[in-house]
């Protein structure tokens, strides 16, 4: 790229052409946002998740429960079991809490939300203005507004910007906000389902989270309501040194149907930043829900230089019988992941299903997988995970399928497969299958293969160059995964695809 | 032009209605991929069910 910008451009071309060609190849996302911004001290203690408390004006027993979280917290110790390597993470060298100066008052309506903020959102292709979204952006005017409307929850470092289309929501019972809302104006239902499904000391990361966590979403469908659109939320990273702990809260009551998109960015640095996110949903009987996540965090330079630890817990809890839930994610971002989407098939018949694709390029590194625990009855889960190594990455796949005694007649099938790209990468799968009653059948397929030189000529021969011929391979491989995501995010999961692995090979 | 006979009809209802039951077979397990179905048994099963709805029609046609 340093030798377009020395190169004169040639009259007649525009500078959006030039601009276009110059961001080709780097992190589309990497800019950051000029904004004042305001810090919580740095490190955490006690005083930190106090004042973090505070700033949400939540209730002493929230407080309460935080502080009871990190108690926890400083007596757990960081896991060392996944393939991942990095330095030692200080924690006490980080800010816990950072919003900007504008959002110190909440505002009331996204009229009131600071310019520069619903600039950078639109920048980033989410435009937060319903009026703008339904007089249709970007060129979809030819599309009707009804098969468009996404509602949004956009948050920024520790606070939540904006949620759109609330009323409208609100008219079919729905309630979408951000936790740090519901925490204050639907307490009972927080108090009933928060930490139920990831327990407070479930996990180290999930622990400090429970501590720190700043905001999120927090999503309740009524008894037979099906969701009139779809429910997102994008996490924007922005300032520096400072880790991102959100935390969201799905409950699906029964007979109710909802499909949420999560979406992620961060500028591009050289140091390192955490992300430690926990997600919760619950599904009771007959309901069902369908979780899909993009995940493009800065991943770090071709040097393995800077770049999110992203660790995650999330994890579905199906309560009733007969209800669903679906975790589609394509990862791409982040220096570090460690994410094990999961779900627990409590109720007879209840079906879990989890779709992944991993890329890993340069330094990146990936250890994820899933989770499914057969409680219940003629209970269903089916795993595809597509791992896709290039560079000096390494794509770890760790899964668990575990049938309990009173799981009779329950099903799984896992297809874990992975692709690599070059010869320093790494692929590495660890299943774990528990199989404790007689019943039940699980089935695990897994396959290691290397992008087929034959099938690059045979790209090459028809006028594609090498990077768009990996790029088409690789869609062929992942396209079970692009097929169970939403819309929305399929056409941009499959630029990202081809993006992430520009300069992986030659 | 020639004209479509009932013979014809009738022959070629042996044919199709198998083909097509193991081809809604086919698009079965694939729809309903949590169902864990065979797809062996649903395309047999498909043709099978095919060829007993041709058998059927051509007795009521005489």
């Amino acid at each position: 790229m340093a030798a377009l910008d020395q190169t004169q451009v040639k009259e007649g071309v525009d500078q959006e052409t030039v601009d276009a060609v110059r961001e080709a190849g780097t992190y589309k996302y990497g800019w950051e946002t000029d904004i004042e911004m305001e810090y919580a001290p740095k490190g955490v203690n006690p005083d930190i998740v106090r004042l973090i408390s505070e700033k949400n004006e939540e209730p002493e027993w929230m407080t309460e429960w935080r502080l009871a979280a990190f108690e926890r917290w400083t007596k757990k110790e960081e896991p060392t079991w996944a393939m991942v390597h990095y330095p030692p993470i200080d924690f006490q060298d980080q800010y816990y809490y950072a919003r900007p100066k504008s959002m110190e008052e909440k505002p009331k309506s996204l009229d009131e939300v600071d310019p520069k903020l619903l600039a950078t959102y639109e920048k980033l292709g989410i435009p937060l203005k319903e009026q703008m979204i339904l007089a249709g952006v970007e060129g979809a005017e030819n599309m009707p507004a009804e098969g468009r409307k996404v509602a949004v929850d956009a948050v920024f470092d520790s606070v939540s910007v904006g949620t759109t289309f609330q009323a409208e929501l609100k008219e079919a019972g729905v309630i979408f906000c951000s936790i740090s809302e519901a925490i204050k104006e639907h307490p009972e239902l927080v108090k009933k389902y928060l930490g139920t499904v990831v327990p407070v000391s479930d996990n180290f990361y999930a622990t400090l989270n429970s501590a720190v966590f700043s905001d999120g979403s927090f999503v309740y469908i009524p008894p037979g309501v099906r969701c009139p659109m779809e429910l997102s939320t994008y996490f924007r990273i922005n300032a520096e040194n400072t880790g991102q702990f959100e935390r969201t809260l799905i409950i699906a009551d029964k007979g109710s149907y909802v499909s949420y998109l999560e979406g992620c960015t961060a500028p591009q640095r050289d140091t390192a930043q955490l992300h430690a996110a926990v997600v919760e949903i619950i599904v009771e009987e007959d309901a069902e829900v369908k979780y899909s996540t993009v995940q493009n965090w800065y991943p770090g330079d071709e040097n393995g230089k800077g770049g999110i630890y992203n660790f995650v817990t999330k994890r579905a809890d199906c309560r009733g019988d007969r209800s669903k839930v679906m975790w589609t994610q394509v990862e791409t971002g982040s220096a570090v992941t460690w994410k094990y989407p999961s779900c627990i098939l409590r109720g007879n018949e209840s079906q879990g299903e989890f779709y992944s694709i991993a890329i890993a390029n340069n330094y990146q590194q990936a250890d994820t997988g899933t989770k499914m625990v057969h409680l219940g009855k003629n209970t269903k889960s089916r795993i595809v995970s597509k791992g896709i190594s290039a560079g000096k990455a390494q794509n770890t796949y760790r899964g668990l399928v575990s049938m309990h005694p009173k799981a009779k007649d329950s099903r799984n099938y896992t297809q874990c497969d992975s692709l690599l790209i070059g010869d320093k990468c790494g692929a590495h799968t660890v299943p774990y299958i528990e199989v404790r009653n007689n019943s039940s059948r699980v089935e695990h397929e897994a396959t290691t293969s290397k992008v087929d030189d034959d099938q690059l000529f045979y790209c090459r021969q028809r006028g594609m160059d090498e990077e768009e011929a990996v790029a088409l391979v690789v869609n062929g491989f992942c396209k079970d995964v692009l097929q169970a995501l939403p819309m929305e995010f399929a056409m941009e999961a499959q630029q990202l695809v081809a993006i992430s692995l520009e300069g992986s090979v030659g | 032009m020639t004209h479509l006979r009932k013979d014809d009809v009738m022959t070629w209802l042996g044919y199709a209605l198998p083909v097509l039951g193991g081809l809604i077979g086919v698009a079965y397990v694939n729809i309903n991929h949590m169902e864990f179905i065979n797809p062996v048994w649903a395309v047999g099963g498909g043709a099978i069910l095919g060829w007993i709805a041709a058998r059927l029609i051509r007795k009521a046609l005489g």
